[in-house]
């Protein structure tokens, strides 16, 4: 399915009033944060989740004009799921990609040693090259999966408040989990794949279930 | 067979313990417009959002081209095109950005088309939404859903918010789409004398069910009004046709009947001779089917043959 331009734009803009002030507020943790970037971080994370949720829940104002506008142009339930997706990983990379130019760049590491005088950098410079990956790993199970919340809600069915719940204890589960720093390969890999093989559920759940969402505006 | 454009059968919605649709069986052939008509909280807008397949049946089946409203493939999807009452894009986009996302989302868009029904009302393409009247907005949306070419055009409340001459012009464009496209419409507004003008049907809604499904031909060639004064006998006819309302207002009484198709070619006569009985028109069996102090029968729906989903 090939994407479309002015329809991942329409999400994209709905996205938008968190995702300019989360773009901000990544490069400037980036920038000032003094210590050494670890993948067990617990505010990046907490920030990756708080900006995943946000978007979710502004891409999915369902009760909303703008969504019964949006609903009735002529798309498939299934391409504005895609769209939507795309738009959401899009916001990820608009507020994460130039926060990691920082980290890879040597930007934070020149910031670090000439305005802060912190005397572990330049030294320490290529220590935090991997962390970006690790959050734009966070971010892949999250994103998709944080949209199953309030697509849950929008079903015309009575249990549809279940969603926040399962999307609530995965975000849980894998915080506990980030913040772990055991990372012995017996424990670590069984249980990544376990949150892998759960936010594809979740991700494969939102997609069916969109397609039985109620718009009333 | 006919093809049919829209086709329920036992449509129920309810919202909590109310039935906003109530047991809608409506079977409407592709071709024509067709008016939508009742009270506030008759279930309109429900029932177009249902087509929409916005909203999602609470029992039933909601049908628009011959494929349940709630699944449309990639193909019919961009053939059903819906003006809400409440569908409106973010007053931040602007128009040309609308056009872009309808280009997209229905291949059949003419994008030319679109231009020359915005330019006939004055708008600029590069005009924010949220800077329009309510007026230029409905505008806007009607000419968003005409330039893409639907073969079925919902429509609630499109003229909401447009002068006389704008609502004028617009029902003289479904007219044309209709006409040169041989689309279908379904459209509701309170405003009768509009619908009256440019409807081949009509269906009136009360309490979420289907009043009355007819054409508008029938019931004008069909459909009587007698009106009497408190003094005036009731003519010894009206017991052999079919009466469908009756209201008291002040010190008259009005019915609305339709002569018995079996009635002897006297009556026929006599009903049309006598002073106190005239035509319909739309606004008065409105009245009729909405305001009758004493529940007549619904007239005889359509019958039109089922199909199924290509």
């Amino acid at each position: 399915m090939q994407l479309n331009r002015a329809l991942v734009s329409w999400y994209f803009r709905a996205a938008r009033p968190v995702t300019l002030p989360a773009a901000g507020a990544a490069a400037l943790f980036v920038v000032a944060y003094s210590g050494r970037l670890k993948e067990a971080m617990f505010v990046p994370f907490a920030f990756v989740a708080m900006q995943s949720v946000l978007t979710a829940w502004l891409m999915s104002r369902f009760n909303s004009p703008a969504a019964a506008f949006l609903y009735t142009r002529g798309f498939t339930r299934d391409r504005l799921w895609t769209h939507r997706i795309a738009a959401h990983v899009l916001s990820v990379i608009a507020v994460w990609g130039p926060a990691s130019l920082l980290v890879w760049l040597g930007v934070r590491s020149v910031i670090q040693d000439q305005l802060f005088d912190n005397p572990y950098y330049p030294l320490m410079m290529t220590a935090d090259f991997a962390t970006p990956c690790w959050w734009f790993a966070e971010y892949l199970l999250l994103v998709s999966a944080v949209d199953y919340g309030p697509i849950r809600r929008a079903l015309p069915t009575l249990d549809r408040d279940a969603g926040y719940t399962i999307e609530l204890g995965l975000i849980l589960l894998l915080l506990t989990f980030v913040n772990t720093p055991w990372r012995n390969p017996w424990y670590f890999v069984p249980v990544s794949a376990a949150f892998v093989v759960a936010s594809l559920a979740l991700v494969i759940g939102s997609w069916r279930l969109h397609r039985q969402i109620e718009i009333r505006p | 067979m006919s093809e049919l454009a829209i086709n329920t059968r036992g449509l129920i919605r309810r919202f909590g313990s109310r039935a906003a649709i109530d047991s809608v069986d409506l079977a409407i052939p592709a071709g024509g417009i067709v008016a939508l008509v009742g009270p506030n909280g008759a279930g309109k807008s429900t029932l177009l959002n249902l087509l929409a397949g916005l909203l999602a049946p609470t029992a039933g089946v909601a049908e628009v081209l011959q494929c349940p409203s709630r699944s449309l493939t990639a193909d019919i999807a961009p053939l059903v095109q819906t003006v809400g009452d409440r569908h409106e894009p973010p007053a931040a986009v602007r128009i040309d950005t609308l056009a872009a996302l309808q280009a997209e989302a229905a291949r059949r868009f003419d994008m030319r088309r679109f231009q020359a029904i915005l330019f006939d009302h004055g708008l600029a393409a590069e005009t924010r939404y949220g800077a329009l009247s309510k007026g230029q907005r409905r505008w806007v949306l009607a000419a968003l859903a005409l330039a893409s070419r639907p073969q079925l055009l919902l429509m609630d409340e499109p003229a909401d918010g447009l002068d006389p001459s704008a609502r004028r012009r617009l029902y003289d464009l479904l007219r044309q789409y209709v006409n040169d496209e041989a689309g279908t419409v379904l459209v509701s507004s309170h405003v009768l004398s509009d619908l009256e003008r440019v409807a081949d049907e009509v269906v009136v809604l009360r309490s979420g069910k289907v009043a009355l499904h007819e054409s508008l031909e029938t019931l004008r060639d069909d459909l009587r009004e007698l009106t009497l004064s408190a003094g005036e006998p009731v003519p010894a006819w009206i017991q052999q046709v079919h009466l469908i309302a009756e209201r008291a207002e002040g010190q008259f009484r009005q019915r609305w009947f339709r002569p018995a198709p079996d009635a002897p070619l006297t009556v026929l006569h006599d009903v049309d001779l006598h002073p106190a009985v005239r035509r319909v028109n739309l606004e008065s069996l409105y009245l009729a089917l909405t305001q009758s102090n004493v529940p007549g029968d619904p007239l005889v729906l359509r019958s039109t043959e089922v199909q199924t989903c290509n």
